[in-house]
């Protein structure tokens, strides 16, 4: 008698954890946020502002997760929404991760000098980010970067920029509105679609949420 | 009635199982990626779902020299880590990589720290054992 009143025990706890996960696996999948208003000004953009879909994408340039992202999938993301003007691209650069900062100063000060060559060179940091083991260093190499491709920046202005008050100040700024906007934990890459929020999606869960949201404009 | 020391099992395999469920809540959902130190808890931990779980079903008390290492792994792993966030000085190192820090203070439940909860689990689990033990032993 006592054993079986155990192993019923025992069996309704599974059965209570079995539903819990059961039940955790299906907010995984059905889980989207409410949209959140977004505050974008001199963020780089790409793409049409009129475009149905406004994309914030939230990127540590030294987190692995957003590296890879954009390695693998920018391109596509370019080809089949920016440049057919479904969505207005926006990159928020963040700096939460050792040796960051340098790095979002140096495109954030390249953005000041055109958006077209901040993607470019963003795109070239991507490709191959340099490790280097002091911020002096980095901003040297990404310097050579920039002038190796022979980018339409002025590497003068680019070089006394990098390490200015006013462009640490923005980096501050940007990453305590990432920090805010992710609830106090930086997560990156974080996508917001119209406001709602994507945390470190794959490609196929960004493309199935600008898909659903697309149908909406479909006339 | 059921005895004792079978619920002193049973509330030790409880505890594992929500140690399991609140783990996988904040990786899955919260997308909180688990940093080294976190993984070694982690392994710590989810083993005792099954054999905790499988012996408060046989009701098998002879469970002790199996389950308890387990725990004490995990709380020497969780009280590396809790020194390591409270205590930047001691310069504790682990081989956590830069993106996902073992030094980052996570914090749930209002003050507790992800490694902190941990560690207060394992003294529960360590302490249910021992209980369950002392009982069979009497």
């Amino acid at each position: 008698m006592r054993t079986l009143s155990i192993k019923l025990l025992v069996l309704s706890t599974a059965a209570v954890c079995l539903a819990a996960l059961f039940i955790l696996s299906l907010m995984h999948q059905r889980e989207e946020a409410a949209p959140i208003p977004l505050y974008t000004v001199n963020q780089p953009m790409l793409g049409s502002p009129d475009a149905p879909l406004q994309v914030v994408s939230f990127e540590d340039p030294r987190c692995n997760a957003c590296i890879l992202f954009h390695r693998n999938h920018f391109q596509d993301l370019y080809e089949n929404y920016i440049q057919k003007g479904l969505i207005h691209y926006t990159v928020y650069l963040i700096a939460d991760l050792p040796y960051s900062s340098i790095v979002v100063q140096t495109l954030l000060c390249a953005a000041n000098q055109s958006k077209d060559t901040f993607f470019s060179l963003l795109n070239l940091y991507y490709a191959n980010p340099p490790e280097a083991p002091t911020d002096q260093e980095i901003a040297q190499e990404l310097i050579k970067i920039a002038s190796l491709a022979k980018l339409p920046l002025n590497l003068k202005t680019l070089s006394s920029c990098q390490f200015s008050t006013a462009i640490q100040q923005q980096v501050l700024s940007n990453t305590d509105y990432g920090r805010i906007l992710m609830g106090g934990v930086i997560r990156t890459p974080t996508i917001f679609v119209n406001g709602t929020p994507l945390v470190r999606p794959s490609y196929k869960e960004l493309t199935k949420l600008l898909q659903k949201k697309l149908k909406k404009y479909d006339p | 009635m059921i005895p004792k020391q079978s619920l002193f099992l049973y509330l030790a395999w409880t505890l594992s199982c929500i140690g399991l469920l609140v783990s996988l809540y904040l990786s899955e959902l919260q997308h909180l990626l688990p940093c080294s130190l976190c993984w070694y808890q982690r392994i710590s931990l989810f083993p005792l779902v099954i054999i905790l779980g499988v012996a408060a079903y046989k009701g098998f008390l002879g469970i002790f020299p199996y389950a308890i290492p387990f725990p004490f792994l995990g709380l020497f792993f969780s009280s590396w880590q809790v020194l390591m966030q409270e205590f930047p000085n001691l310069h504790l190192s682990a081989n956590c990589s830069q993106e996902i820090s073992c030094g980052k203070k996570i914090l749930v439940l209002g003050k507790l720290s992800l490694p902190l909860l941990t560690l207060v689990l394992c003294l529960a689990l360590i302490t249910l054992l021992f209980f369950m033990k002392q009982k069979k032993s009497r």
